[in-house]
């Protein structure tokens, strides 16, 4: 039976409650969490990779505020690479056809059936989303974007670098997923305990520790999405390859992803810590992402991108 | 946007409201309940399997919440709570006002566990099996907690109380 009192108390508390509105940015959220998580999963993922024997240490970077900084030598090969790719592309930039770049995401994970995901990016700012292929054109149809934002400031970073000061760019690129703009510096540092439990298991295991860099961090997580959503326009690809020139730990080599000549970009060391990597394959001439591989190789995800108008989509002539 | 992050987004848009009232109960400021919901929910994303296969997910944040504000507790100390709770009553506050703030004053003081308890079972309407539940605890727990906590805040609420 409810007593009076707790009758009351229930009422008291919805009071107390009920005069502060609350609203979230989810897309700030959701970047922030994802962001996170990459670096959990660059730790735990590290301590389980390839054991080298020395113990190594790389300090912090904190934020974009001027602290260590990881910024590349100008003349290192991969820097030269990415800079040459990123002339390339903005030389060549031509009117690009359509008004929207369609991005079908294939992601493979161990022991699961293909994952497909259809990504709509108008060049006007929404968003379109499906998981299924004949689901696009009912979402554009119904005026369904989902972009609210959605990596805009990534994207926008992105253009700024491709013709303007790279270290500026760097610094934006690395606060674009930050709820507050206060970049990598507002996410708490490890704490101690922490910190000694994953140097203590890294010892046993034999592999390397290395704490994040996290302004690489969140540059490498960024420029990847800025990357994807912004496919279609090559102010955003040469901007992008232009930021990851600045980044240390990126390396650069030629390869093939199923017949295609590519570009490996290799994340590793500061960037996640641990011995972690990341790969992203992307095409040698367009700079167009095609594949995303995780440290072991256990995912990969592919990329198939296209331009294409938002009417055509909605009318299902995309061939979809 | 992957499938993970539009379900995430799902449940933080039917959530975030809930767990932000709750999380100001558990922690006595506004603000910091803010930082509390957002650590909640990224703690969520980072063990989203969990989530997925938890019997209720909504009752796993509750968990993730409580724990967390634990923490926070932990860090600060109660006079602190207690100063925050008593400066937001404004000198021309109605009686009704400083009711309520004399009662959050009470809330904050109570035990952690006691806390818990009061705010999932009477801001969240949870029963008493679902309190044991993200509470990690009997329903005998829960009982007790409940009773003494109760006790505690009875004399800053009605006097027209009537017994359980």
């Amino acid at each position: 039976m409810t007593s009076r009192t707790e009758l009351e108390l229930t009422e008291t508390l919805h009071e107390l409650t009920d005069s502060q509105p609350f609203s979230i940015n989810a897309e700030a959220l959701t970047r922030r969490s994802r962001n996170e998580r990459r670096r959990t999963l660059g730790l735990q993922g590290g301590l389980g990779l390839a054991a080298v024997a020395a113990i190594s240490f790389v300090a912090i970077s904190g934020g974009g505020n001027g602290a260590q900084s990881s910024v590349a030598p100008i003349a290192s090969p991969a820097t030269s690479s990415l800079l040459q790719l990123a002339s390339s592309i903005s030389s060549s930039a031509s009117t690009r056809s359509g008004d929207a770049t369609l991005v079908v995401r294939q992601q493979h994970y161990p022991g699961q059936a293909t994952i497909p995901g259809y990504d709509l990016y108008g060049d006007n700012g929404t968003y379109y989303w499906s998981p299924k292929k004949d689901g696009l054109p009912g979402e554009v149809a119904a005026n369904n974007s989902r972009a609210d934002g959605l990596f805009a400031r990534e994207t926008a970073a992105a253009r700024y670098a491709a013709t303007g000061d790279v270290q500026e760019a760097r610094k934006r690129m690395a606060n674009a997923a930050s709820p507050d703009g206060n970049g990598p510096s507002a996410t708490p540092v490890p704490k101690a305990e922490v910190r000694a439990a994953a140097e203590a298991k890294a010892r046993k295991l034999g592999v390397p520790y290395e704490e994040t860099n996290l302004e690489d961090n969140w540059v490498w997580g960024n420029s990847y999405d800025a990357l994807v959503s912004g496919a279609g326009d090559p102010a955003v690809r040469a901007g992008v390859l232009r930021i990851l020139s600045t980044v240390k730990d990126v390396a650069v080599t030629n390869g093939t992803v199923n017949g295609q000549s590519v570009l490996l970009l290799t994340a590793s060391g500061a960037v996640f810590g641990g011995g972690y990597t990341e790969q992203l394959a992307i095409d040698s001439t367009s700079g167009i992402p095609v594949q995303f591989t995780n440290g072991d190789g256990s995912i990969h995800i592919d990329y198939t991108v296209s331009r294409v108008t938002l009417a055509d989509v909605k009318a299902g002539k995309t061939g979809l | 946007m992957s499938r993970r992050e539009e379900e995430f987004r799902e449940l933080v848009a039917a959530q975030a409201d809930k767990l932000h009232r709750a999380a100001y109960l558990l922690i006595g400021d506004w603000h910091l309940a803010d930082d509390l919901v957002q650590e909640t929910f990224v703690k969520a994303y980072r063990h989203w399997s969990r989530v997925q296969r938890a019997d209720s997910p909504e009752a796993y944040l509750r968990r993730i919440l409580v724990n967390n504000a634990r923490n926070h507790w932990r860090r600060r100390v109660v006079r602190e709570v207690e100063a925050a709770a008593h400066d937001a009553v404004s000198s021309d506050a109605t009686e009704d006002v400083v009711r309520r703030m004399d009662l959050l004053a009470a809330l904050l003081t109570l035990p952690a566990r006691q806390r818990a308890t009061v705010v999932l079972r009477y801001l969240e309407g949870m029963t008493e099996r679902e309190t044991a539940a993200v509470m990690r605890c009997s329903e005998g727990t829960v009982k007790s907690q409940t009773s003494r906590a109760l006790a505690a805040l009875r004399t800053h609420l009605s006097r027209e109380d009537v017994p359980a």
